[in-house]
């Protein structure tokens, strides 16, 4: 369980987040909106581990953020927003090259049954020569090698095509439902937001977010 | 490690090539540079022929006395085309050795043993005639020594034996020994050189420079990883970004060890030229070091190879370890930072080793941050 109380984050005189609290629990997928540099990524960043909140408490699994980061990455998936991924190397290069440097052991099948699970059957074929989606599920992949109980991700669909895009909702779906992973996902997409997304939290005071939501029928949260 | 291992060998393998030849540039360059310095240092030699009229040692040790000569070309010939050559102006001067030249030498007869030819264009003709006179009156001298100790033995009722071979034997024996005729001069305060080395670059000083921009172009990896997208995976990984790229920097040093083995062999038996391993690691550390961590300032790889060459290339003209060091003579405190100098000294400690130790610690003891 993910529990965040009065997270608030100041960069110089300004205030990004204000006293943010809220909880997920495992099976859920947490939906953020907000306008741009409303401070998504920055919550993202926080929540994995890679920023440090000005004032506020967070713990995974009872186990609190600030006391060992190492740990709690272990239980942690980070999706950013950039495709981080060998350009020069193969689908398998790039899955068996991080694999080496994980926390968990994988043989190369379960490696490749990752890649299948999530349509991305082009093993043994370049980075660069494979298209946006295909990338964004090679991302995606990567970040589970771990496997990981929380999955943050900013950004995850991003310039690619529908199909893609619904095979990846379509898996992180089942992550959720069937493994149990607690996944928070940022998205432009309100309708895959709506329905990928049990709960839905507007971050910034922007009445467009609020007005748009409930035309989707969902109660926005605001942050 | 053995994952490090496994991942580094996954980019090598997509860098193959161009790894290769910078791990191998230094030492093909070194070779090249000398063999072609080495090949255009003889060109420029002043051609001497010699005309052997007769086939002994003491004329066949004379004319190998005459090839020693750094400056001069030796070409054997026969008389008729050693002079016509000489009016041709394609030999500087001709020297003949007659018939009884030994014979002559072993009666310490010293008329009429060698003739010599020069042009109104010869500029060579005299050192080489001043040699050839030397080494004549020098074997004419030991005959003589050795005529006079057999004639001691024979007054003094010696019963030794010594025939005159034995005894020249032994005079050249004693005259290797003891050094006697080899004084090195050398400027006031000025370090004094016993090698006898004579070629136009140091093949140390070379390899040393080469050395230096392979190292800095090979370490472009830091800024390739460190500003990739991936960084960011890092932090759930293993290791953190430090201590992934320290290994990496290990498993580079490792392999350097090997490649300047093989140079060290390689430039023993195609020079005779020797350094110490000890000495050749610790260059090579430091060097490494220090782009290790010259890498770490730099987002992209143009702005850092232009840096690699003009660092390359200021301390070429610089460091005084390949071009005279007189172009900048009056900047005495560069030499405290010259990464060649300790190298080329032999010196272990030097303020620059000390500067890249330092900058290491401060590398080592700095937080590490990730931005998604």
């Amino acid at each position: 369980m993910l529990n965040v109380q009065s997270l608030s984050k100041v960069y110089g005189k300004k205030q990004i987040l204000n006293s943010v609290t809220f909880t997920a629990k495992p099976g859920e997928i947490i939906g953020l909106v907000g306008e741009n540099g409303a401070g998504k990524s920055t919550m993202l960043q926080i929540l994995a581990t890679l920023s440090q909140p000005t004032s506020g408490f967070i713990s995974l699994y009872n186990e609190a953020y600030h006391k060992n980061k190492k740990q709690l990455r272990k239980k942690i998936g980070f999706v950013a927003q950039d495709i981080a991924l060998w350009e020069e190397f193969t689908v398998k290069e790039n899955m068996v090259f991080f694999e080496k440097l994980s926390w968990k052991n994988k043989s190369k099948g379960e490696l490749r049954q990752l890649c299948r699970d999530m349509k991305l059957e082009k093993w043994d074929e370049a980075v660069k020569t494979l298209s946006g989606g295909m990338k964004r599920k090679l991302n995606l992949a990567i970040s589970l090698i771990h496997e990981p109980m929380l999955l943050i991700l900013d950004e995850p669909t991003v310039g690619i095509d529908l199909k893609s895009r619904k095979e990846i909702g379509s898996y992180l779906y089942e992550l959720a439902k069937n493994h149990g992973k607690m996944i928070i996902y940022t998205s432009h997409d309100m309708d895959e937001i709506n329905s990928l997304c049990e709960r839905i939290y507007c971050i910034g005071n922007d009445p467009f977010y609020h007005q748009v939501l409930q035309d989707y029928g969902k109660e926005p949260i605001m942050l | 490690m053995n994952s490090i291992l496994a991942t580094r060998f996954m980019h090598w393998k997509k860098q193959f090539t161009s790894l290769v030849f910078w791990l191998l540039f230094p030492l093909i360059a070194t070779i090249g540079v000398i063999t072609v310095t080495d090949v255009l240092q003889e060109d420029s030699k002043v051609p001497v022929g010699i005309v052997l009229e007769e086939e002994t040692n003491a004329s066949n040790e004379l004319v190998q006395e005459i090839k020693t000569i750094p400056f001069a070309r030796i070409k054997e010939l026969s008389e008729d085309e050693a002079l016509y050559q000489l009016r041709k102006h394609e030999l500087d001067s001709v020297f003949i050795i007659h018939h009884g030249f030994e014979e002559k030498i072993l009666e310490n007869s010293r008329n009429q043993l060698i003739t010599s030819y020069q042009s109104d264009l010869s500029f060579a003709y005299s050192p080489v005639k001043e040699i050839v006179l030397s080494y004549v009156q020098q074997e004419a001298g030991k005959s003589k020594a050795a005529f006079v100790v057999k004639e001691l033995i024979q007054q003094h009722g010696g019963k030794q034996e010594w025939s005159y071979e034995e005894i020249v034997t032994r005079s050249n024996q004693i005259e290797q020994d003891e050094n006697l005729l080899t004084t090195s001069f050398s400027f006031n305060a000025a370090p004094v050189k016993t090698s006898k080395d004579t070629a136009l670059l140091s093949i140390w000083g070379l390899w040393a420079i080469c050395i230096m921009l392979s190292t800095l172009l090979l370490f472009d990896w830091v800024i390739k990883e460190k500003q990739s997208n991936t960084r960011i995976r890092f932090a759930f990984t293993r290791w953190t970004l430090k201590s992934y790229l320290l290994q990496n920097f290990i498993l580079y040093s490792v392999l350097f060890f090997i490649v300047d083995l093989l140079t060290v062999i390689t430039l023993y038996f195609a020079f005779g030229e020797w350094n110490s391993i000890l000495n050749l690691i610790i260059y090579r550390i430091l060097i490494s070091l220090a782009a290790f961590l010259l890498a770490h300032l730099f987002k992209t790889t143009f702005l850092y190879y232009s840096m690699s060459f003009g660092i390359t290339l200021f301390v070429t003209i610089s460091s005084g370890a390949v071009l005279p060091s007189g172009v900048i003579a009056n900047w005495a405190w560069f030499d405290l930072f010259n990464p060649i100098l300790p190298l080329l000294n032999g010196e272990f400690i030097s303020l620059w080793s000390l500067v890249v130790i330092l900058f290491a610690i401060v590398w080592l003891v700095r937080k590490e941050k990730y931005n998604a």
